[in-house]
């Protein structure tokens, strides 16, 4: 299955970061938005985080887990994980092509 | 928790411009982030676009709308709307006071380059307390940046190294200033043994050894080589 992600448009990076973050176990929204820093120095704000969240939970790509006092973690879906692997894998291949070109045009 | 200052109490009032069922989902945890966060005004317009965007969502634009609810979000949105107007207006006028602001009174009365350098000097006024030499940076022609002014006048002119910038003093003398950091001028010497009619020119040589000082009477060549300590030869014609 190819998966629907050019359906996110312009919510693409925001999702893409979020299931990064949560492909290493669940977080909740504040959590989410350090490690996101963390990792890509992105700095997501509210607004734009949980309107991803919101979308990704509609596609069955994130579940929401029990409530801890207001803190709510999230946690990547299996679909949610091979929607990841197959972005991750078409980004891998942009870098080859990139780096493959800019290397010719280089003289690298 | 901190009390939250302008920015934190509007990110907390536009989580309430949501839809209802997506307040029910998502509010609380959203006002927990926002305990922990440091709204900024990206906050707040993230936040506002949030609210708008979820009011136009299939999934929740079925609620219907209290009318005070609308007319809640609507001052709201205007208000941001304004601020933003506001903010780049301000921007705005900034960036074109900033551009080709002249110091000191009158019109324009001279231009010079130094030759190879990004560097401009403008005069405005002649011999007067109130006339003023100002230094631009002309690196990007489309948008001069004013790096200093100080007290001058025209005629101007600037060596071709672009160290130093002979302008006139408020008696009408030349005088010399080092503009080696053209932030920050410093004024080095006037040369009060010239002429006694008024000064209308002034012209460094190219290797920028000699400034040429025109009266409406005399030419009068200085030796700036130690510009700290100009010499002066004997004027032309003599008298």
């Amino acid at each position: 299955m190819r998966g629907d992600f050019d359906g996110l448009g312009r919510f693409a990076d925001p999702s893409l970061l979020i299931l990064t973050s949560l492909s290493d176990g669940p977080k909740h929204g504040y959590a989410i938005m350090t490690d996101v820093v963390a990792f890509s120095g992105v700095r997501m704000e509210p607004g734009t985080l949980y309107g991803a969240l919101s979308r990704l939970e509609r596609r069955g790509w994130v579940r929401p887990l029990a409530t801890a006092e207001r803190r709510r973690p999230y946690e990547i879906t299996a679909a949610g994980q091979q929607i990841l692997a197959e972005q991750v894998t078409t980004m891998q291949q942009i870098v080859q092509v990139a780096r493959l070109r800019t290397a010719m045009a280089w003289g690298a | 928790m901190m009390w939250p200052g302008p920015a934190g109490r509007l990110s907390r009032a536009l989580v309430g411009c949501h839809p209802r069922r997506w307040r029910e989902r998502y509010g609380e945890e959203m006002l927990d982030v926002l305990d922990q966060h440091h709204p900024t005004a990206r906050t707040v317009a993230s936040l506002a676009a949030s609210a708008l965007s979820t009011h136009v969502d299939p999934a929740y634009r079925t609620e219907v709308l209290s009318l005070s609810r609308l007319r809640r979000a609507a001052v709201m949105s205007a208000a941001i709307a304004a601020g933003i107007v506001l903010a780049f207006g301000l921007l705005g006028l900034a960036a074109w006071h900033d551009r080709w602001h002249l110091s000191g009174a009158g019109g324009v009365g001279g231009v010079a380059f130094a030759p190879g350098q990004h560097l401009l000097v403008s005069a405005v006024g002649g011999a007067s307390q109130d006339s003023m030499d100002t230094m631009w940076d002309i690196t990007d022609p489309a948008r001069p940046r004013q790096l200093s002014a100080f007290q001058g006048g025209e005629p101007t002119a600037l060596s071709p190294d672009g160290r130093i910038v002979a302008t006139v003093s408020n008696d009408g003398q030349p005088v010399l200033w080092n503009v080696a950091d053209p932030g920050r001028p410093a004024r080095i010497a006037i040369m009060s043994a010239g002429g006694t009619a008024p000064l209308w020119g002034e012209a460094f040589s190219p290797d920028g050894q000699i400034l040429a000082v025109a009266y409406t009477d005399q030419i009068f060549l200085w030796d700036v080589a130690s510009a700290a300590r100009p010499g002066c030869w004997v004027p032309w014609p003599p008298r």
